[in-house]
């Protein structure tokens, strides 16, 4: 077990766990933030996605070790966040979920992508959302939301 | 080993008037009447109200207006939450801007009015629920009513209402909320007039989601992330082999994990396997993955892909068990070889894979229990933890938890993940154990669409039209064994084998079906859509083979061959040819149509798609949605399940959208070996078009599933040359 | 794999040197002595072999699953293409949402079972070492490519021989770590160490290529 400092959602955090212990499992079960999903543990479906230093990432394959001073955002603090707002907002007019349980994961890669690209074409949008699973299939929606969304934020 | 009942189909009505018989019965009137929240008007100051178990609430009005409606099915993306509670609510004449919705517990009074448990499957909810939901909100309108007309002393028919508030004579009015107790002394009304049709101020509204804004910050508890204190979560670890059992087993190292609680073997519904209790999950997990068991798959079949191929295509070359013999047999035999085809289609095994991993958390308390899940059959579930835990289901309170994704996965007769997590439960008594299974667990724990082989002799008589079919169906029966067998097997067929082609609406004058049902050792369920999966992929794609060699247009053969009473499907396709009639006839170079209809849960759906070939992979560019699902409760809703079950119904085309066995052992693991459709894979648009129907609401979950599959397929057909019988779609 | 990135260049940039080299000496054998020819032409066959050796470990999946031609990464001993559709992006670092770091870290996370080193990233396609078929380039070819200064990002040798020695990438691929199966990555044919003394007797030679057969 290690004790490491954590900054997430602009808080100073502090967990003792062990360095393997990806940083998903330390927002789920150390900091009861459970908004961040475990979908797959391989970063293959991007329901634990965070943004570490600004960079959209895949929680479930970071052991916290590798975390180091980066500050890490959840979803919990995306309606703070102005580009986060607005893509809740869109989320929510466009009526895109179903289950749910992927878009924390969907809203974080939106975000990071609207932020480094305001103005995405469809390739753009299918590249950056490209490893974000979604069974229920909410695709055709998440597709017109960031499109809007994009339009909202000029 | 289960439990559950299930009403015949005959005794539906008395089931559903025995139900509200009960309601009335009632002393409280809580159940069909209004649940009064007086305690909480004494305990403003925010106590916890005292709980009742086991509930049976369907409306709560509280004093300061909101309406809670429960609603008796699981949500899991449906939209179920949202479009029972707009049914109540349009009758109730509710406002909906104070309408919340909740999920029902298990018990008696949320079973299906139609089938004797609570469940959510078949596309039904809305179907069976349609008419009970009104009735309630009809009934208590007309209690809060009756409550306004005695205070004011004149006649409930002087009085009308509108958005939660009841207007009388003179400029009276009163809020339900202010209605809410008074109206608690009013008595049931035995009969209640339904609004017309034309009346309904939601039920055909675009109504969005109750349930958005709390999945889209986090906040919205799943049961994954449930957090009970001094909660312990288990992972288990199965055998490698269905029913495979534990030989020995070494879990030193995985009991020198700090954090690691207790490792023991527990009884598996299959086999055996070895449980890892720790305080999270991640230590759990790390210690199951350094577990050293030793196996005994001697006693078990070992399934393989490949075997279990060759046995199939032998067996279809012979008839099997008939699900549907019409006209004469050998008029296939009387047809010129020329006019003839024979062709073979084979489909793998596929898994579920919701989103949220499959999870279950039970606190056994001895003489009680409490269980937490996210079920699409909570009665029956509740009824395996009970027997489990020796107790009865009334003893185990069963919580639904918000579930991520589902399609069949969570309704599982044998209960077996919560089986699982009952025994672990008991071990630890008084501990609250969450059974997880991880992304692995799920991608190798069976409990998939069963494999198929069809095979198909047509012959075609001289109008071009198929005049004689004879269709060999191979593949595991979904329903034997169930609590479902008795009413869904009937001589040797499983219904849900055969549905799409044996009740096909295409009018083929000899027509034969049979099936065949081995039993090769792979537990097998339901995966959105059923039997439609594989059987309108093969009707389909033959239809259009069929369209494509007489050399008539897709959608005039479909029309030309569908029964005159085939109405929800001609009307279906009239409107998707109608809409997409702009975009076919301008398609780019490059770009194919492709077209489908299938009728299934009642609801008729055409489909028209626009394809490419990008990277040696189908690329779908638009498709349009032509369907009649009698009457559209939300067509916001709709809209949603056609363009998520059209992709659904793409894992179907997937490279990797298979679940292989060698030596008995899943070939996959995880999303990387079985790799449903991301975004790039799915359709970029998908335009909905909902026929004007008043007749009964049918269902819109599964419907969507059947078409895509053969119509990317049928248009990639139109670009190559090729046909495509054998899935997945590794290469194009 | 960006292990194979720096390793390319600092191949390159020994190659460079030594083709400057080796051409000297064979003018200088060709003027008048004949013992240098012999001599020559043996370190000529040993710069050959060592080549052999080199590419034994460029074409390995650590290094080539990234000097790839087409739009993507592999991974794995097949090098099968890149689950969750990474792509390569404008620079090579992936897109907005699916970035190299949106999983790969700064060192191995074996707790997890995803390779990680400093500045992960697809090699540019100017140093692709397959065909767009995922074909592996012939010997020739890749030391061709490997040997062409406007492709290698003009390093030189001090430049190359710091980058085999020390750089974080190409020493990754020594030190791959788990997979997700929680199984150890293979490694390349070659030892780190050896894979360096191979490159410097190749690049004394004068960083010979072999003809295309």
């Amino acid at each position: 077990m290690e004790t490491y400092k954590l900054t997430v959602n602009g808080q100073p955090r502090e967990v003792t766990v062990d360095p393997g212990t990806p940083l998903l499992w330390v927002l789920r079960e150390e900091l009861k933030m459970t908004g961040t999903k475990y979908g797959c543990g391989i970063g293959a479906c991007g329901a634990c996605t965070v943004h570490l230093d600004g960079v959209a990432t895949r929680s479930c394959v970071v052991p916290v070790s590798l975390v180091g001073n980066r500050p890490i955002v959840t979803i919990e603090a995306m309606a703070e966040d102005p580009v986060g707002r607005v893509v809740q907002d869109v989320w929510v007019s466009h009526d895109v979920v179903q289950c749910g349980y992927c878009h924390s994961g969907q809203i974080m890669a939106a975000v990071a992508l609207l932020k480094s690209m305001p103005k995405p074409t469809d390739t753009d949008i299918e590249e950056s959302m490209g490893g974000n699973l979604c069974r229920c299939g909410t695709y055709v929606r998440i597709r017109e939301a960031i499109k809007a969304a994009s339009l909202q934020l000029r | 080993m289960i439990a559950i009942t299930i009403n015949s189909a005959n005794s539906l009505q008395l089931s559903r008037r025995s139900f509200l018989r009960v309601c009335a019965a009632a002393a409280g009137g809580l159940l069909v009447s209004l649940y009064l929240d007086l305690p909480l008007v004494a305990q403003e100051g925010g106590q916890p109200k005292p709980q009742v178990y086991p509930p049976d609430a369907f409306v709560h009005i509280k004093p300061d207006g909101t309406i809670l409606i429960t609603v008796n099915r699981l949500e899991f993306g449906q939209g179920v939450q949202t479009s029972l509670p707009m049914i109540l609510a349009d009758e109730l004449d509710a406002d909906w801007s104070q309408v919340k919705a909740e999920l029902a517990p298990a018990a008696d009074v949320y079973k299906d009015p139609l089938f004797g448990i609570q469940f959510v499957g078949g596309s039904n909810s809305i179907a069976h629920s349609f008419e009970q939901y009104r009735e309630l909100g009809a009934r208590t309108r007309a209690m809060l009513v009756a409550a306004a007309a005695e205070e004011w002393k004149v006649s409930p028919s002087q009085c009308h209402t509108e958005a939660s508030v009841v207007y009388g004579p003179g400029g009276k009015s009163a809020t339900y909320g202010k209605l809410a107790e008074a109206a608690t002394h009013q008595s049931i009304p035995a009969t209640v007039q339904l609004k017309d049709r034309s009346q309904f101020r939601l039920v055909g509204k675009r109504v969005p989601r109750l349930d958005s804004r709390p999945k889209c910050n986090g906040s919205l508890k799943f049961g994954l992330d449930l957090d009970i204190p001094g909660m312990k979560t288990a992972v288990v670890a199965h055998p490698p082999v269905f029913g495979g059992r534990v030989k020995s087993l070494d879990d030193k190292t995985a009991r020198g994990v700090e954090g690691v609680r207790d490792v023991f073997e527990i009884p598996l519904v299959r086999g055996t396997g070895v449980a890892v209790v720790a305080d999270k999950f991640w230590i759990a997990k790390q210690a199951r993955d350094r577990l050293k068991v030793e196996w005994d798959l001697s006693a078990v079949e070992h399934a393989d892909s490949a075997q279990l191929s060759a046995k199939y295509k032998a067996l279809a070359r012979t008839p099997g068990n008939v699900a549907v013999s019409r006209g004469d047999q050998k008029a296939l035999d009387a047809i010129a070889p020329e006019n003839r085809m024979v062709v073979e289609y084979e489909f793998p095994y596929l898994a579920h894979t919701p989103m949220e991993p499959l999870n279950t958390t039970i606190r056994f308390a001895g003489d009680r229990a409490e269980a937490w899940v996210g079920s699409q059959f909570q009665t029956v579930d509740q009824t395996a933890i009970a027997e489990v835990l020796g107790l009865k289901p009334e003893q185990v309170t069963f919580h639904t938890e918000m579930a991520g994704g589902g399609f069949g996965r969570r309704a599982v007769p044998d209960s077996h993940v919560q089986r699982e997590a009952a025994v672990i439960a008991k071990r630890l008594r008084g501990v609250p154990i969450k059974l997880v299974w991880t992304r692995e667990n799920d991608v190798q724990g069976g409990y998939y669409r069963p494999m198929h082989v069809h095979r198909v002799e047509i012959g075609i008589g001289r109008d071009s039209m198929p005049s004689a079919w004879r269709h060999v169906i191979v593949g595991q029966s979904m329903l034997a064994g169930t609590p479902f067998a008795a009413m869904m097997v009937k001589n040797g067929v499983d219904e849900t084998a055969v549905e799409g082609t044996a009740d096909t609406h295409y009018n083929i004058p000899n027509f034969h079906v049979s099936v065949h049902h081995p039993t090769p050792n792979v537990p097998v369920l339901w995966w959105r859509s059923v039997g439609h999966t594989h059987n309108a992929f093969v009707m389909e794609t033959l239809i259009d083979e069929l369209a494509a060699r007489a050399g008539i247009d897709p959608i005039v053969y479909r029309r030309k061959l569908l029964r005159a009473d085939a109405g929800k499907l001609r009307r279906a396709l009239d409107l998707m040819d109608e809409k997409s009639a702009s975009w076919r006839t301008t398609l780019p170079k490059g770009h194919a149509l492709g077209i489908s209809c299938h009728e299934s849960f009642g609801t008729a759906v055409a489909c028209a798609v626009d394809v490419s070939v990008e990277n040696n992979r189908p690329k779908i560019h638009r498709a349009t949605i032509g369907l009649d699902p009698g009457v559209a409760v939300n067509p916001l809703t709709i809209e949603s399940q056609f363009q998520g079950g059209i992709a659904f119904g793409v894992t179907q085309l997937m490279a990797k959208g298979a679940i292989t066995f060698k030596d008995g052992r899943v070939e996959q693991r995880n999303f990387d070996s079985y790799t449903p459709p991301y975004i790039n894979d799915a359709p970029t648009a998908v335009d909905v078009h909902i026929v004007p129907n008043s007749e009964k609401p049918s269902g819109c979950g599964e419907p969507p599933v059947p078409v895509i599959s053969p119509a990317v397929v049928n248009a990639l057909a139109r670009l190559t040359g090729k046909r495509y019988r054998s899935l997945p779609l590794v290469s194009i | 794999m960006q292990a194979n990135n720096i390793m390319l260049r600092a191949i390159l940039f020994i190659l460079i040197v030594c083709v400057w080299s080796a051409s000297t000496l064979t003018g200088a054998a060709s003027r008048d002595e004949p013992q240098k020819t012999n001599a020559g032409g043996s370190i000529r066959a040993e710069g050959l072999a060592a080549w052999q050796q080199v590419y034994a470990v460029l074409t390995h999946p650590r290094c080539i699953n990234c000097h790839t031609a087409t739009d993507y990464p592999q991974q794995g001993d097949d090098r099968h293409r890149h689950f969750a559709n990474v792509v390569r992006g404008p620079t090579g670092e992936g897109v907005p949402g699916q970035q190299c770091v949106t999983c790969h870290q700064e060192a191995n996370a074996d707790s997890t079972g995803v390779p990680g080193a400093h500045d992960w990233h697809l090699a540019p396609l100017s140093m692709q070492w397959q065909d767009p078929n995922d074909k592996i380039l012939s010997s020739t070819d890749v030391c061709k490519a490997v040997t062409d200064r406007s492709k290698n990002n003009n390093l030189d040798s001090a430049g190359l021989l710091k980058h085999h020695s020390e750089e974080p990438l190409v020493l990754w691929a020594f030190r791959p770590g788990r997979g997700i199966d929680g199984s150890m990555r293979t490694l390349p044919p070659l030892t780190h160490e050896q894979f360096v003394a191979a490159t410097r007797t190749w690049a004394e030679a004068g960083t010979p290529c072999p003809q295309n057969p």
